[in-house]
């Protein structure tokens, strides 16, 4: 082989690493975007005594401490996706070392790094890329231990001379194309991809882009994006105007009561949230914890943050903001949030704090949460927390209407609408009292 | 250095505390997070601590006035066993039973909820403090009384034997063949808007005495209309002091008109003598958590209701048996919650919980009884590293000093939980 060509053969086997990276994170990016950001806020890892007593004490260790780490980055979407696709090319690496001794170790490279994307790509967590890259790195190192110069020598071959052409470079490549076409045809893919930017867009109040997501035709074909799709009008003060456009079949549609998942804790700690509860959505964000496999997650501990700042439980906030300060990728939240915390509990030492007999008073004025009364709670945050908003009372609102309940609907459509002109009551309450 | 004539801000704050000098090095920093280096001089039976911090990258800081921490000879037990559980309102990950060393940071898991799944382990306790004796309750699936004796553990389901009474609340009678449990049907509501977020309440509580040497478990109180709980007894097992309120029903919504009184029962010859004597009844105290050593009565006092941990003006008092004289801890109490509290073995030092650093994670604090039947300035129990307070995630409940190590029960308790 000339100079030249060996230039030519080495250039081609670089360049098909670099075509892995540049394909897995073009693709992983957009189709995988909103997967990624959702794992990061599932995830945790934190440097103390605990997180590795936990982490320890369960299966799969050391690789759950390289995912746990890894994940934390993936707050910047395209900073995951640049961590898939290395894992991937990784893979691919490794592969080709343990399969040395073959001319078509590229294509088996290739193979081995498609298999990885599409089992990442369908994965909750970075963990099973881990595990395969930790699985491929241990497999290469013992390669290493193999003589195989000794073996192929002895069958009139020796080690290196396996060929490496533009063909197997090709199949490579190839073969990860055609896994970023299975994945971006994938289903089951696209489906999680649509939930998880659903979700996380109620979770980050981004309420234009998921109405744009889920739309009334979507809802009408998977009903659980109805309250998601409320929970988005009603943070726009739209839910009486558009409500009806979507398939709303009663109250459970408004999605106060439900499940106890990760899912439901996070719609229900945002439908507390918006209407002003705060306490219940604190509740609800604890829970969300409980339900991850740290006992708690990034995105746990950003909402409560902001949550308790809003309760003015700030030594809370503070204390919670200095354990999100242990992970790189959230120290600037966490220093704005300390700085926030701070700063708004002088101004509540400077205003005078209550003593203890009037928050008995607060107390004695208040409400317990019912477990399956949703007018009677939101009745209740309406009427004594200093919290409340007008998106409870619209929500409220809602649930007399599609409760049927005429008598307490009329009340507070006097009560909240008595001024209002009547071209300017949301279409949904003017047609409920036209139809009376 | 700029000399200041004022001690520093350090967090934990360890100025003026008295700790047995069996205890673990005092490690703090500053707290408002600047960089400090501590010189330390021993006088007598004071160990004093000069303090300098300085910005990151300054060239000078601040030298601050030296502050005393005081040397009991009072030796405290060696160890404390506590659980670690998160501050959750409902559910909860990962909880287990763990004892700390005094002497130093080492702390090991006696049992955890992987023993029955992550189920509930709680309300463990020991007789006297004697490690090789422990009893505590496993929820969930198989779920029941696990009693270890000498490292081995047998399980029992209270709710299946003599009056059928499931077992809460336990007191281990000082001569360790008696346990009083209350039984106790406890709920939990939460609050709309106000600053306390939960409210734990019974509906049903009554108490039962189990003979361990038997097996056999009687009815110690059932009185209908009335809520029975937090049991424990005299130092010399012949009185059981116990809370007592009218059950208003209708609860929570009734839930200031449980006012809890401490009532006590003569025990001798395994039964109970005589009908209840009322030992406390004050208008303005709910009564929970009565710890007795000698005369000294400390109990847990809040506005109303039976778990203090949530309420925020829970604080400590103590009652003197023999006079009857009552005063609020103030030297312990904060502005925030006071619960759990626990004797020493010799009553010279006390253990108890408190929300004071962040008003939700619950912490430990000891403090030293005086001769002047005064209690030291508290202090919060020593990390090696004082960040860890602060990246704890979880809460420390139930204190409870033990005179040795407890042996890892993981192993020997596992099995009672397998189908």
């Amino acid at each position: 082989m000339t100079d030249k060509k060996k230039y030519i053969a080495l250039a081609v086997r670089l360049a098909v690493p670099v075509a892995i990276l540049a394909i897995v994170w073009y693709v992983t990016l957009p189709v995988m975007r909103y997967t990624l950001l959702m794992q990061e806020q599932k995830g945790f890892f934190l440097l103390t005594g605990d997180y590795f007593r936990q982490v320890f004490s369960d299966r799969w260790p050391v690789t759950t401490l390289i995912s746990d780490f890894l994940v934390q980055f993936y707050r910047n979407a395209s900073l995951g996706a640049l961590i898939t696709a290395l894992i991937v090319v990784k893979t691919y690496v490794m592969t080709c070392v343990i399969f040395r001794f073959a001319s078509f170790r590229q294509v088996l490279g290739g193979l081995a790094a498609a298999a990885t994307w599409y089992a990442i790509a369908h994965a909750d967590t970075p963990h099973t890329g881990v595990v395969i890259l930790m699985s491929a790195f241990l497999a290469a190192l013992l390669s290493l231990c193999i003589p195989y110069s000794k073996i192929f020598r002895t069958a009139g071959k020796t080690l290196g001379e396996g060929k490496s052409g533009s063909w197997q470079a090709a199949a490579a490549v190839a073969l990860v194309f055609c896994s970023a076409v299975l994945i971006v045809r994938d289903t089951k893919i696209r489906d999680n991809e649509k939930w998880y930017a659903v979700e996380y867009c109620s979770r980050a109040h981004d309420w234009d882009v998921l109405l744009a997501i889920a739309t009334p035709e979507l809802c009408r074909s998977d009903m659980s994006y109805v309250p998601y799709s409320l929970l988005a009008l009603n943070a726009k003060g739209q839910l009486g105007e558009r409500m009806m456009d979507y398939p709303v079949t009663g109250p459970e549609s408004l999605g106060d009561l439900g499940e106890m998942n990760w899912s439901a804790y996070s719609l229900r700690s945002q439908i507390s949230e918006l209407t002003g509860g705060t306490n219940e959505a604190i509740h609800q964000t604890y829970q969300m914890g409980m339900a991850t496999p740290h006992g708690i997650s990034f995105g746990v501990l950003r909402q409560l943050i902001r949550l308790e700042i809003e309760n003015g439980s700030y030594d809370l906030a503070v204390k919670h903001a200095m354990v999100l300060r242990r992970s790189p990728f959230n120290v600037k939240t966490a220093d704005a949030a300390i700085q926030m915390a701070m700063s708004r509990k002088a101004e509540d030492a400077d205003g005078g704090s209550a003593d203890v007999k009037e928050e008995a008073e607060v107390r004695r004025a208040d409400a317990m949460v019912s477990d399956n009364n949703v007018a009677y709670n939101l009745s209740a945050i309406i009427t004594n927390s200093p919290n409340a908003t007008v998106a409870a009372k619209e929500r409220l609102l809602c649930h007399l209407l599609l409760a049927g309940d005429r008598e307490g609907f009329n009340a507070l459509m006097e009560e909240f609408f008595g001024d209002v002109p009547a071209d300017r009551i949301p279409r949904s309450f003017r047609n409920y009292m036209i139809n009376k | 250095m700029c000399q200041v004539d004022s001690y520093p801000e350090i967090f934990p704050d360890y100025i003026g505390v008295t700790v047995p000098e069996s205890m673990a090095g005092l490690r703090f920093s500053m707290a408002d997070g600047r960089r400090s280096n501590v010189e330390t001089r021993k006088e007598g039976d004071v160990i004093w601590y000069k303090v300098s911090a300085w910005n990151r990258g300054a060239k000078s800081g601040e030298s601050y006035k030296e502050f005393p921490v005081y040397i009991s000879h009072d030796p405290i037990d060696p160890y404390v066993a506590y659980r670690l559980i998160e501050p959750a309102y409902e559910s909860w990950h990962d909880m287990g039973i763990y004892q700390r060393e005094l002497s130093s940071y080492k702390e090991t898991a006696v049992v955890t909820n992987r023993i029955n799944d992550r189920g509930c382990v709680n309300c463990h306790t020991f007789p006297s403090g004697d490690p090789s004796r422990m009893l505590f309750h496993a929820r969930g699936r198989n779920g029941g009384t696990v009693f270890v004796d000498g490292g081995k553990a047998t399980k029992v389901d209270l709710s299946k034997v003599g009056p059928m009474m499931q077992g809460t609340y336990p007191a281990w009678n000082p001569d360790g063949r008696y346990v009083v449990f209350s039984s106790n049907s406890t709920n939990q509501s939460f609050y709309t808007a106000a600053h306390q977020q939960i409210e734990v309440y019974d509906k049903v509580s009554d108490m039962m005495l189990m003979d361990l040497q038997t097996g056999q478990v009687s009815v110690v109180a059932q009185t209908e209309g009335l809520l029975e709980t937090f049991p424990s007894w005299s130092e010399d097992g012949k009185t059981l002091y116990y809370c007592v309120s009218d059950n208003p029903g209708n609860l929570p919504f009734s839930r200031e008109e449980t006012h809890y009184v401490l009532k006590s029962l003569a025990f001798d010859g395994g039964s109970f003598v005589g009908g209840p004597q009322t030992v406390l009844d004050v208008d303005s105290l709910s009564v929970s958590f009565p710890r007795v050593k000698g005369d000294k009565l400390i109990f847990t006092a809040s506005a109303y209701g039976t778990f203090p941990i949530w309420h925020k003006e829970a604080d400590l008092w103590m009652l003197d048996l023999t006079d009857g004289s009552l005063r609020p801890l103030d030297e312990l109490n904060s502005d925030d919650t006071e619960s759990y509290h626990s004797w020493s073995s010799n009553g010279k030092w006390l253990i108890f919980s408190s929300r004071r650093i962040d008003g939700r994670y619950t912490r430990l604090f000891i403090s030293h009884y005086g001769e002047d039947g005064k209690f030291s300035k508290p202090f919060l129990l020593p990390q090696r590293d004082p960040m860890h307070n602060t990246l704890r995630l979880k809460s420390y409940n139930i204190p409870e000093f033990v005179t040795g190590p407890v042996g890892g029960l993981e192993k020997e308790t596992k099995k009672l939980f397998q189908p």
